[in-house]
């Protein structure tokens, strides 16, 4: 029987790292962790090194073939690109697009487009940047020594919307994901098509009603979308943020569910996976690794 | 699915396209090649040899350049008679600095040396952040004995800045906690929770100069170890009397002086009596490794009461650990600088 290959997702953010064993392949998840860590580890990759070093000689792991780290939107520049029709090429209009819309060099960020529905006809496109400074330190010889230098670096909106395609499947009609860290909120909203709304909220405005005006935000420009969203993140973890932003979803008709399973993905067992919906983000990382 | 890999075009960029060869091509290049490179060989081993030659010449004659000061192996040094140490560095050294981990968790596995001072820590952690852009107010330019009442102050303000960053209750302790003149501080640090972890670093982080965090560790009780080091807030020259050299018959005085402000603020000082000398050409310098298992409060009303005194001794170092639940061990380097006659 051929061995599959285990993939390590990683999510970065402000306060921690958040772990997901996964054999992609299989869609089986191995084991899950939170760790908090004292400093920001997408900035100073010291932190990403030292933490993730002393977790995996703390712990009994099987061989791993490939890192992916995500990190949070708020780390990088995403946005969504309408691409008028009369537009030749697309990729330098996306360009452009970007850096008029940035008040300091474009020339300091690492881009990468992809583009919806296809590449040869795009009629929108989701773009990624990253300052290249950032991501130069993940190249670096010493995290490849260390053999912790990822192989993937993606923001958590698009691992979240692969996780949710591969999990939960899309089709026409948007489906809402609530990712609320302690100190970043992101929702989105995606179909078949891709990404079609995304909605962020800065560490400093974070509470229960703050986060429904933004999922009434989204929902505001999709009025035929289903009010159901998929509620998980660090204060998906804490009942009391949960169950006061359930209570103010179902008094505006919006339906808001913890995302404690993934149909689809197959669990270790005897494995603690209470921590699975603050480790959605590095699980869906790991799927770019197929 | 989504394919934006960040890291993914990297690589394709660094490596130019493969072009297509043919294989005639490549066997003629080959004998070329096999050639040229034995000769590049041995140019370059004549061109190690002159640069061998030339760097030793250049030691000998110029000495040890600062910025190959502790890159050069020691064996080496004294193998080419370079060996600058003096008396005094020579004893400390033997007798080993006290050692500072900074994981915390395995003394036999410290990402950073041990037996190293705190200085020499501090650059291995982040050279980059640590040197740049520093400015010391020209305490090295200063006169020797305008640097005993800078060197008070500037303890007193760095035990303060800790006593007052620490919350109170049993929240954070301390594994390491390191200061050398002029302003640089050290602490490795024990937090119960990520909570009270980041009310001390906001705590602290008001009230020093530079702030860098690094290696930061969970243990499996869910607390959470990590390294504060920079710089903290300095003492003004301007605002300091100067000094004068104690003449070598005071020598005494002043350590039995040092002994009765110490006593009189709870601290016992052991070692006062094993003094190492130094002999320059205008002055003797005098160095004092005292240890003491006085509490925090007592530490800090001791450095209050010596910044305040006429005592000649200075602080050039304090490294502070526990020794068991509610104890510490202190080490002082206490300095004083007098006239040879």
């Amino acid at each position: 029987m051929a061995a599959h290959k285990i993939c390590l997702g990683v999510e970065t953010n402000q306060d921690g790292l958040k772990i997901a064993l996964v054999e992609p392949e299989r869609k089986h998840i191995i084991r899950v962790d939170a760790i908090p860590t004292s400093g920001n580890s997408i900035n100073d990759v010291s932190i990403y090194s030292s933490v993730l070093n002393s977790w995996m000689r703390s712990n009994l792991l099987p061989k791993i073939s490939s890192i992916a780290v995500t990190f949070p939107a708020c780390n990088g520049i995403m946005r969504l690109v309408s691409i008028p029709k009369e537009i030749q090429d697309a990729y330098s209009y996306v360009s452009w697009e970007f850096a008029s819309s940035i008040n300091s060099n474009a020339g300091d960020y690492k881009m990468v487009v992809a583009f919806y529905p296809n590449a040869k006809k795009p009629e929108c496109a989701i773009t990624v940047s990253m300052r290249k400074r950032i991501v130069d330190s993940f190249h670096s010889a010493e995290l490849e020594r260390s053999g912790l230098r990822p192989s993937y670096l993606m923001a958590d909106i698009c691992v979240l919307h692969n996780l949710l395609e591969c999990s939960e499947g899309l089709g026409s009609q948007p489906k809402c994901v609530l990712k609320a860290d302690e100190k970043f909120v992101s929702a989105f909203w995606s179909k078949e098509s891709g990404p079609v709304a995304i909605r962020l909220l800065p560490g400093d405005c974070i509470s229960p009603s703050a986060v429904l005006g933004i999922l009434q935000s989204g929902y505001a420009g999709l009025p035929k979308a289903k009010k159901v969203v998929k509620f998980c993140g660090e204060l998906s973890a804490r009942a009391d943020f949960a169950d006061e932003l359930a209570v103010l979803g179902s008094s505006d008709g919006i339906d808001i569910q913890p995302w404690k399973q993934l149909s689809k993905f197959s669990l270790e067992k005897n494995a603690d996976f209470s921590k699975l919906s603050q480790c959605m983000g590095a699980i869906g990382a790991t799927l770019g690794c197929i | 699915m989504i394919k934006s890999n960040l890291m993914s075009s990297r690589e394709k960029a660094a490596q130019p396209a493969p072009r297509a060869v043919k294989e005639k091509e490549v066997k003629a290049k080959k004998n070329k090649s096999s050639e040229k490179k034995s000769s590049a060989f041995g140019s370059l081993l004549f061109m190690l040899f002159l640069f061998l030659v030339a760097s030793v010449v250049y030691l000998e004659l110029l000495g040890i350049p600062n910025f190959l000061r502790g890159v050069i192996p020691q064996e080496v040094v004294d193998f080419l008679g370079l060996s600058e140490e003096t008396v005094a560095t020579q004893v400390l050294r033997k007798a080993g600095a006290p050692q500072l981990t900074a994981r915390g968790t395995r003394l036999d596995d410290p990402s950073i040396p041990l037996d190293g001072s705190v200085e020499e820590i501090v650059r291995t952690m982040r050279p980059d952040i640590y040197f740049k852009n520093k400015e010391l107010v020209n305490y090295k330019e200063q006169a020797l004995i305008n640097r005993i009442p800078y060197q008070k102050q500037a303890f007193h303000i760095m035990l303060g800045t800790f006593y007052k960053a620490t919350p109170d209750g049993d929240g954070i302790g301390y594994l390491d906690l390191a200061y050398q003149a002029p302003n640089f501080y050290f602490a490795r640090v024990v937090a119960v929770d990520a909570r009270t972890r980041n009310f001390y670093r906001d705590q602290l982080r008001a009230k020093v100069v530079d702030f860098i965090e690094a290696d930061s560790v969970t243990t499996k009780d869910g607390s959470i170890e990590f390294s504060v080091y920079g710089n903290f807030n300095q003492p003004s020259f301007t605002e300091l009397k100067s000094g004068q050299l104690v003449r070598p018959s005071k020598i005494n005085s002043e350590l039995m002086a040092l002994r009765t402000l110490a006593v009189n603020n709870q601290v016992r000082l052991a070692g006062l009596e094993k003094f190492i000398e130094d002999e320059f050409q205008t002055h003797r310098r005098i160095v004092v490794k005292a240890t003491t298992d006085a509490d925090y409060p007592s530490l800090l009303n001791f450095a209050e009461a010596l910044q305040k005194s006429d005592i000649a001794f200075g602080v050039q170092q304090f490294v502070s650990r526990p020794t068991g639940a509610e104890k510490m061990q202190s080490t002082l380097e206490f300095v004083l600088y007098a006239s040879v006659k």
